[in-house]
């Protein structure tokens, strides 16, 4: 009962008509930059999070859940509409709803994607209030060698991560954790890695690097490319006939628990469980030779089971502070702004925000069927904007985002820095998403090893030593390996989509 | 001497230890500060310094017997001169501007620029264009938003 209310305290928060509007606006804001084409999620959450920096809390944290909800869909729409997957994510999307658009019905197909992701949005906001109550209840029991553990799990994602090269993936983490380590030193307070600058002694900015990791990146990518205009069929009516829901209501149940209880996973992203829902559908479909060719349940499927993965991220997010996808690292920064540090004693120390913060997600995924869907054909006509026009002004948004933080120019300059770097780690295949990882778990990481190792004489056996972080160290173990043979299967199945053409940026 | 078949990961390699090393020289300044020998602000650099060292020798190694991505990155060349490297540069200028001229001013510049470069615009389009985004700028983030940017020494 008492999540009950809280969560009805949650949303009364949420549903002023002030929060309202921001989760309107984020989710218009997010789609638009999600629609454009190469634009993810997670570099649409990158370029828009600084402005929601200038909001207060509540309310940035409202239009932050808009802007990743209408970031996810944006990234449909272009996956199903222009063959063009953000993420790795959206590649099961494409196979058949590409071939759909082709056929003229990308607008139904569309409409059973945005049914889909609220179907599966619902179905993380229950599963969500139902664990918390039970974490919450371990919260007080987790010390020093317990976040130990936990940051050790979430060494596990860096298979995830990897993006092929786990040699590679750890150096971008260790460099990421010793990028955290600039400023001033947790114990005694001395300087470190300051070289005499004054500028250094306050740390890196997380949002700067951010910013540049992903969004001027992007541009930079997008320059490269030579990206033009896409001119983009009309997609037809939106809403999908009785057929399409008849056909779609199983596939969608299906691809959402599938991508739910995979999602709670922490290493398990929606990659995984977009291909796995897709392959699991193809199986028990009795047409499966309509796949690949146009199947709406080939769109429902991994449509549901990429937002259930992603609302399903949430949980391991608040409750363990891990972000087991790239676009929950970058909202976990959008949190820490706000001084909300997700970790198990999240729920005691800030309930009346986090559950304001899961209403608000509830809302944004609303906002998509309420607001998105009818206008899709707007955004498609968006989408026309020049890309010479478009990137000068993202990377101008860019330059106030990462100033308006600490009002620093020093910003500003890591952002550009960091900017040219993300470009060359692309190019190069350096993943960059475990630099970002590490570099915002360094300092808990550091704190839990310094006081973990000054708890006892035996130093970091302790952690063996007590009960929940034995767990969490053998569940690291198994996830691994779990980690390893899904990833695997996910890359073989990504080069055999790649083989036949789907391009993924 | 046989040069490595991937480049692009020699010289990351390269870099990794020397990030190692520069990481590592700092933990044993830190360690004189620290009343501990194991655990101080020195012990997670002492560990990364070691880490970046060894992973770097492992991808050192790695450069040279990988072939297979030497095609990949020889194919994909180096910053494309003609528009990436010109557009990091205005960007470097469009910083320093900030501070000297004004966030409007510099703002509008760089502007002008960004859209010669990326979109290959007229010189008139790119400034009317340039007057449109810094006004709605200035409207939003400095007269709604109040944010205060540099004002130059100019005003």
């Amino acid at each position: 009962m008492d999540t009950l209310h809280l969560l009805l305290s949650g949303f009364a928060e949420a549903l002023t008509l002030e929060n309202v509007l921001m989760a309107a606006i984020g989710a218009l804001v997010g789609t638009f930059v999600g629609v454009l084409p190469g634009l993810g999620p997670t570099s649409a959450i990158a370029i828009l999070l600084p402005v929601t920096a200038v909001l207060e809390p509540t309310q940035g944290i409202i239009m932050l859940a808009g802007i990743y909800y209408g970031a996810m869909y944006g990234g449909s729409t272009t996956a199903i509409l222009l063959n063009i997957p953000g993420e790795l994510s959206s590649v099961p999307t494409c196979l058949d709803g590409y071939p759909l658009a082709k056929q003229g019905k990308g607008g139904p197909a569309l409409g059973i994607s945005a049914i889909g992701s609220f179907v599966a949005g619902t179905m993380g906001v229950i599963g969500l209030a139902f664990f918390a109550p039970v974490l919450a209840d371990q919260a007080l029991k987790f010390g020093p060698p317990e976040y130990l553990a936990l940051m050790v799990l979430a060494l596990t994602l860096m298979v995830s991560l990897s993006g092929g090269s786990f040699l590679k993936a750890f150096m971008m983490g260790a460099f990421g954790y010793a990028l955290s380590l600039i400023g001033l030193g947790p114990s005694t307070g001395v300087p470190r890695f300051d070289y005499g600058s004054a500028k250094l002694v306050g740390g890196l900015d997380m949002i700067s690097i951010i910013i540049g990791l992903f969004a001027i990146t992007e541009v930079l990518k997008g320059i490269e490319e030579k990206r033009v205009t896409t001119v983009i069929g009309k997609p037809g009516s939106v809403y999908p006939s009785k057929a399409d829901l008849r056909e779609s209501a199983k596939p969608m149940v299906r691809g959402g628990l599938v991508g739910f209880f995979l999602g709670l996973l922490p290493g398990c992203s929606a990659a995984i469980t977009s291909f796995l829902a897709y392959d699991l559908e193809k199986k028990v479909s009795k047409h499966p030779e309509r796949f690949g060719h146009g199947a709406m349940e080939g769109v429902a499927a991994p449509e549901a089971a990429n937002n259930a993965t992603s609302s399903a991220g949430f949980i391991p997010l608040f409750s363990l502070g891990i972000p087991s996808s790239p676009p929950l690292a970058i909202l976990l920064a959008g949190l820490m702004i706000y001084g909300l540090t997700p970790g198990p004693v999240l729920f005691e120390q800030n309930s009346g925000f986090v559950w304001a913060v899961i209403a608000s997600m509830f809302i944004g995924n609303a906002m998509l069927l309420v607001l998105n869907l009818p206008m899709v054909w707007l955004w498609v006509k968006l989408t026309r904007v020049p890309y010479g026009i478009m990137a000068p002004i993202i990377l101008i948004f860019c330059t106030i985002g990462a100033y308006s933080v600490r009002n620093s120019m020093f910003d500003v300059f890591v952002a550009f820095l960091f900017g040219g770097l993300g470009y060359l780690f692309s190019k190069y295949k350096w993943p960059v998403v475990p630099l970002v990882l590490c570099f915002i778990l360094g300092p808990l990481l550091e704190e839990s090893l310094i006081q973990t190792t000054a708890m006892s004489e035996q130093g970091l056996a302790i952690v063996l030593q007590r009960p929940i972080s034995s767990v969490i160290l053998f569940a690291a173990a198994g996830l691994l390996v779990i980690s390893l043979l899904l990833n695997r299967r996910t890359q073989k199945r990504v080069r055999e989509e790649r083989e036949r053409g789907i391009d993924v940026s | 001497m046989r040069l490595p078949y991937n480049m692009p990961d020699f010289l990351g390699a390269l870099l990794s230890i020397a990030i190692g090393i520069a990481v590592s020289l700092e933990a044993c300044r830190l360690q004189a500060y620290s009343p501990s020998t194991y655990v101080g602000d020195h012990t997670l650099p002492a560990v990364l310094g070691i880490l970046l060292i060894v992973l770097g020798a492992g991808l050192l190694f790695h450069s040279f017997r990988d072939k297979k991505e030497e095609r990949k990155t020889d194919a994909e060349g180096g910053f494309q001169r003609k528009s990436v490297l010109p557009c990091l540069l205005v960007l470097l200028g469009y910083g320093l501007a900030i501070d000297l001229l004004g966030y409007v001013l510099a703002t509008f510049l760089a502007s002008i620029a960004l859209f010669r470069i990326i979109g290959s615009y007229k010189w008139s389009s790119s400034i009317a264009m340039a007057i449109v985004l810094t006004g709605c700028l200035y409207a939003v983030f400095i007269v709604w938003l109040k944010i205060a940017f540099p004002t130059g020494f100019f005003f």
